[in-house]
């Protein structure tokens, strides 16, 4: 196998720790982070930070308290290294705040300050993301590299309509006409299941429903055929029969799936159409041909060899939810406290996880098999404070398993078994 | 932020008719104020066909006569036909208030965008230089500036677009830090949109209400503060026929002898100040939600 289509290597991203400011409401006098065992309520969204000054400023004020960081700065991704080969879909999954949005803002370039990248390196395709300029990143924006938002409600401009927004990346890295871009946004819209898309392409984003947007929003990203597509927690927003439609999208628009699997992209299209026509009856009989439409152009797109290859764009989907991951990952990683802990082949990590922080997230979600009345078992703690983390493994302090060197020596991300690897004593 | 009334003000044809019924139903008053304003629009424009006769043209005989059939205003101490002076008048407060507004709106749109969609450094020379600039009192700076480069229509036009943009330029400022904070701007942004293209696209088309409102309310002021400069003598000089000379010259000189003279002016400078004034009310409450209730 031939070099990875993004590989980050010891990708470091810090952002400073401010004493007093906006952050000052929760600091109750007395209190010291490090010995503290209850830490200031976390304010900070599964939006992540850095994505905006306000998040940041939350983030800021949710990460008080410091007592250690460098230079007034705490790292929110701690040398991390991951990679995703072509068309692989690879599920980033922590907590809020375990520094996964982060990552994929770094990847993009789109780290506002006051965050910033410190050191390592996110290569893509043989180029050298943190080394580009405006322009570079740009050109790589929505083009080699897609993103979807979390928030399909205010990720569409408001006052644009959807066709012009569907067409937005074509006519900015594709140079289309108005006229090409149109009709290639209504070719989008329906490979997302928009039902009769050519008689929506006029209609404004308050006129559809969360999950259709999310659909557009699905469109944009696959517009240019993309290598990679990032989803930062890309159904946390939407309801959960509509996050089950937009997942088998992703799936079928990306990854393995959509090229090996074509029936079962097909399925899956098929799933998602209901939703679709939800709002008007009529549409559902209507919304059938486009689907088989759908699957002729992808055969066709297949022979002829789009310009990504063989292979479906890769995807980096970002959550907090591992039943969302589960059916849509081929890999998985794990991310504690800005870095991973964890990476193993999806089904690996179902069956068997390696580190008792997976182990604990997978004995905290509901069982189907599980007997009536079970518990769910939480993680006992609470997530570490960034800016004060003990010097041995982050996750030390709830660790059921904690020995003596965890608490002392930091474990580094070694390999064990197939396409696995663990950041843990208990394996070394 | 969809509000219907944000996206019906943009889309063009059967929207707009809506969007005027509607603004008729819930807005009397407002969309009053928008027919009156037309009309002195239309008035100005058409100023030199409605006319019955010249501005300038004067009839000593026929001098401080009250409003008949001839001159239904009446004639000042010169013979000249008051409907015509206040016909002509119009055209001058109209093209006053428009270019004024239209320039201040320039003004307010690019510092406002500078300042808000760039921030940092940039925004903070910007505000400081606003703080300097507001400091003046209006009236004082532009009474300075005419004493020097002399009365006249376009430099009054001018220093007020350049009063009232600088001004107004923090309302745009503050409406684009709320917008820069959306996610369809950072969506944008990871398309691979740069900076010209998110202030075209993004920006400006969702910031539209509060530019049609600031330019509405600056016209009434633009033309206010025009009249009131006439009055003082350093508007647009004499014999052109402003509004506000017409009040100060004959129209204080003859008050006893001829009241039609100070009535036909100020009448028409109170009505389209109001109307205007309530128009931009009316737009404001029914395009900005956030506005609602408030003044």
């Amino acid at each position: 196998m031939d070099a990875p289509l993004l590989r980050i290597t010891d990708l470091t991203v810090t952002f400073p720790v401010e004493e007093g400011g906006a952050g000052a409401v929760w600091t109750r006098p007395g209190t010291d982070a490090t010995t503290d065992a209850v830490p200031p309520p976390r304010t900070r969204k599964t939006k992540g930070a850095g994505q905006s000054p306000k998040n940041g400023a939350a983030q800021r004020g949710s990460l008080l308290n410091f007592r250690g960081g460098q230079n007034g700065r705490f790292r929110a991704v701690d040398a991390l290294s991951l990679h995703i080969d072509a068309g692989e879909a690879l599920a980033l999954v922590g907590e809020s705040g375990s520094g996964k949005s982060v990552t994929a803002l770094s990847i993009l370039g789109l780290l506002d300050a006051p965050g910033r990248i410190e050191g390592g390196s996110i290569r893509f395709a043989g180029q050298e993301l943190t080394a580009l300029n405006g322009a570079g990143l740009r050109a790589i924006r929505g083009n080699r590299i897609a993103m979807i938002f979390q928030e399909p409600m205010t990720s569409l401009n408001p006052a644009l309509t959807i066709g012009a927004q569907v067409a937005e990346p074509l006519r900015l890295h594709r140079r289309l006409s108005r006229r090409e871009a149109r009709g290639e946004a209504v070719r989008l819209l329906t490979k997302v299941a928009i039902p009769d898309a050519a008689a929506r392409l006029d209609d404004y984003p308050h006129q559809f429903s969360g999950g259709m947007r999310q659909r557009v929003m699905v469109a944009m990203a696959v517009a240019c055929n993309p290598a990679l597509v990032i989803a930062d927690e890309p159904t946390t927003a939407l309801d959960v029969t509509v996050q089950a439609q937009i997942l088998a999208l992703l799936k079928n628009l990306t990854g393995r799936a959509g090229v090996e699997g074509r029936e079962s992209g097909e399925a899956a299209g098929e799933t998602a159409l209901p939703a679709g026509g939800r709002g008007s009856p009529v549409a559902s009989p209507r919304s059938e041909e486009p689907l088989l439409r759908q699957g002729a152009q992808r055969r066709q797109a297949g022979s002829k060899g789009a310009d990504s290859g063989q292979e479906g764009a890769a995807l980096l989907l970002i959550s907090h939810d591992l039943g969302v991951v589960a059916g849509c990952a081929d890999r998985v990683a794990v991310m504690y406290a800005g870095r991973i802990v964890e990476t193993a082949p999806a089904a690996t990590l179902y069956a068997a996880p390696r580190h008792p922080y997976s182990q604990g997230l997978l004995r905290s979600l509901p069982r189907q098999d599980a007997p009536s009345g079970t518990r769910l078992q939480a993680i006992a703690g609470q997530p570490p404070d960034l800016a004060a983390l003990p010097p041995g493994c982050a996750f030390a302090p709830r660790c059921p398993q904690a020995q003596a060197i965890c608490v002392q020596q930091r474990p580094k991300l070694l390999p064990v078994g197939d396409r696995s690897a663990v950041a843990c004593h208990l394996y070394g | 932020m969809s509000g219907p009334g944000g996206a019906a003000a943009l889309r063009p044809g059967a929207a707009a008719v809506a969007f005027n019924l509607r603004l008729l139903r819930s807005k009397p008053l407002g969309a009053f104020g928008g027919v009156v304003f037309l009309a002195f629009l239309l008035c100005g424009a058409f100023a030199e066909v409605l006319a019955p006769y010249g501005a300038n043209a004067t009839d000593l005989a026929l001098r401080l006569q009250g409003p008949s059939a001839a001159h239904p205003f009446g004639t000042d101490h010169l013979g000249r036909d008051l409907l015509s002076r206040v016909l002509l008048g119009a055209q001058l407060s109209m093209l006053v208030g428009a270019s004024a507004a239209a320039l201040a709106t320039l003004i307010s749109v690019a510092l406002g965008v500078a300042s808000g969609y760039f921030g940092g450094r940039i925004d903070m020379l910007i505000q400081r230089f606003v703080d300097a600039w507001m400091l003046f009192p209006d009236l004082l700076l532009l009474i300075a500036v005419i004493s020097v480069v002399g009365p006249g229509m376009v430099q009054i036009s001018i220093v007020l677009g350049l009063l009232y943009g600088i001004a107004g330029s923090r309302i745009v400022r503050g409406a684009v830090l709320s917008l820069r904070e959306n996610m369809h701007v950072e969506a944008a942004r990871s398309l691979g949109a740069g900076a010209g293209h998110i202030v075209v696209r993004h920006i400006l088309p969702n910031i539209m209400p509060v530019l049609i409102v600031l330019f509405t309310t600056r016209v009434g002021a633009a033309i206010l503060t025009e009249a009131g400069l006439s009055f003082l003598g350093l508007g647009v000089p004499p014999p052109a026929p402003t509004w506000g000379g017409m009040l100060s010259g004959p129209g204080r000189t003859y008050l006893y002898l001829g009241p039609w003279l100070a009535l036909a002016p100020g009448l028409c400078l109170t009505l389209v100040v109001y109307a205007v004034n309530v128009y931009g009310d009316a737009l404001r409450d029914l395009l900005d939600p956030r506005m609602r209730g408030v003044g």
